[in-house]
């Protein structure tokens, strides 16, 4: 037998590929099926969120009771009283308000205001001490009220629990399924700012039925720092939660125009 | 706008290693297959068999183990396509020529041994592989493999001639 040496061949264990196609094919059907999948789950959740009795809303989350702040002194006496008379008088605008609504205070110096699962609004003693007319804070609540008529917060834990689910089957795969999760808690976000715009929608709305005009009520913004510069605008714009302040007034502008609310008025002072 | 900085580095980062590392590994593979080719028609002669190698004109006056080892890990780049390929199914095209080169590689350095060790020929040659679990355990470390080719040296000696 004669030894016939040979040099191996470049293409036969390692046939030439592109890799860079190979996975920009994978990644994009990847992010399909995730997109398919995700726009699916949340319209069925929104569909289905009307029907949970808020009954159920409030035992499936945590009691946040023990979040109250009760007053201590003569100021945070008269802030408690301000939000509880605002309240009874903004929430009376809205017939279908579920029951065990309460407002509070949040011992915090960030001016916030947070409404949370099952009826509990919390304000910030910083946020109390900013506020400078009842419009304004009217607005707040209204806000805050608007995320319980939107069934917001089942509607976050839906889509919460879908991403978790995504990223949960595609653990094993490694920085894919990283990035696409990624990707999809980014794109989440604008579902949350969504739910600001609506919420403003719907506050501003019992803001008018209280007042009868809009003047007042976008005080609040004015005070937030705005994002400068214009990377940082952009980036907030895609990633944060909520609107850019000047682009919530805005739509507030419009939404007042729209409906032919009065913008001018007289803003009642706080008592 | 909590923790959304944090964020855009969770999504760039894994980009930009991507890019670099698809980059860096393409050149570094183009460059061993350059070396492989040239090291490989320079012992293309060098007798490597993988069955009991007899001789015909020569007899073998010596022999022991050659072995040529390497140790082998993927980049983030061709992990990334791999952990695709775990949704999708299919070759996992991007490790193809990583492993082709280890095999290439391993040969060649087992018959750099022999050779170094004034042996002609290889009779006899396996390959084998073994996996090296990643020390986190939990299967996300980056795991290694490696690849052994080994044979018999042979040390061959031209017959004399008959003697009439």
């Amino acid at each position: 037998m004669r030894h016939e040496p040979r040099l191996p061949r470049d293409d036969v264990n390692a046939p030439p590929r592109s890799p860079l196609k190979d996975g920009l094919v994978m990644l994009l059907g990847l992010a399909a099926i995730v997109g398919v999948i995700f726009g699916a789950m949340t319209l069925l959740i929104d569909h289905l969120v009307p029907y949970v009795p808020r009954s159920w809303e409030s035992r499936m989350f945590p009691n946040f009771e023990e979040l109250v702040h009760q007053p201590e002194n003569e100021d945070e006496r008269t802030y408690k009283r301000r939000l509880e008379d605002l309240m009874a008088r903004i929430s009376a605008h809205w017939p279908e308000r579920p029951d065990g609504l309460r407002v509070g205070l949040l011992d915090d110096e960030l001016p916030n205001a947070l409404a949370f699962p099952g009826g509990q609004i919390l304000v910030t003693t910083g946020l109390m001490k900013e506020v400078e007319s009842e419009n304004e804070l009217a607005f707040i609540l209204g806000h805050e009220l608007g995320h319980y008529a939107g069934r917001d917060h089942l509607r976050s834990l839906g889509r919460g629990l879908t991403l978790a689910l995504i990223m949960a089957a595609l653990g094993r795969s490694g920085a894919a399924g990283d990035l696409v999760g990624l990707s999809s808690q980014i794109t989440g976000r604008a579902f949350s700012r969504e739910q600001e715009s609506q919420a403003d929608a719907f506050g501003l709305s019992l803001v008018v039925a209280e007042f009868g005009h809009v003047s007042g009520a976008t005080d609040f913004f004015e005070k937030l720092p705005a994002p400068e510069g214009k990377i940082e605008r952009s980036l907030s714009t895609y990633l944060a939660t909520h609107p850019v302040s000047d682009e919530r007034i805005e739509a507030m502008e419009r939404l007042a125009i729209e409906n032919d609310w009065p913008v001018d008025g007289v803003t009642s002072p706080l008592e | 706008m909590d923790a959304s900085p944090s964020m855009l580095v969770q999504l760039l980062m894994p980009l930009a290693l991507l890019i670099g590392a698809y980059f860096i590994g393409n050149a570094i593979e183009k460059k061993h297959y350059r070396e492989l080719r040239v090291r490989e028609h320079a012992s293309r002669r060098f007798i490597t068999v993988t069955f009991p190698y007899e001789p015909r004109d020569e007899e073998i006056v010596g022999s022991t183990l050659v072995t040529g080892s390497v140790v082998i890990s993927v980049d983030y780049f061709k992990r990334f396509l791999a952990g695709l390929r775990m949704l999708f199914g299919g070759r996992i095209k991007s490790y193809e020529p990583l492993l082709d080169r280890a095999r290439r590689e391993a040969i060649m350095r087992m018959k750099e041994d022999a050779r170094a060790g004034g042996y002609h020929a290889v009779s006899n040659m396996r390959l084998e592989t073994a996996r090296i679990a990643s020390s986190s355990g939990n299967n996300k470390g980056t795991a290694a493999v490696e690849i052994l080719a080994f044979g018999t040296g042979l040390k061959l000696r031209r017959r004399a001639p008959a003697t009439p």
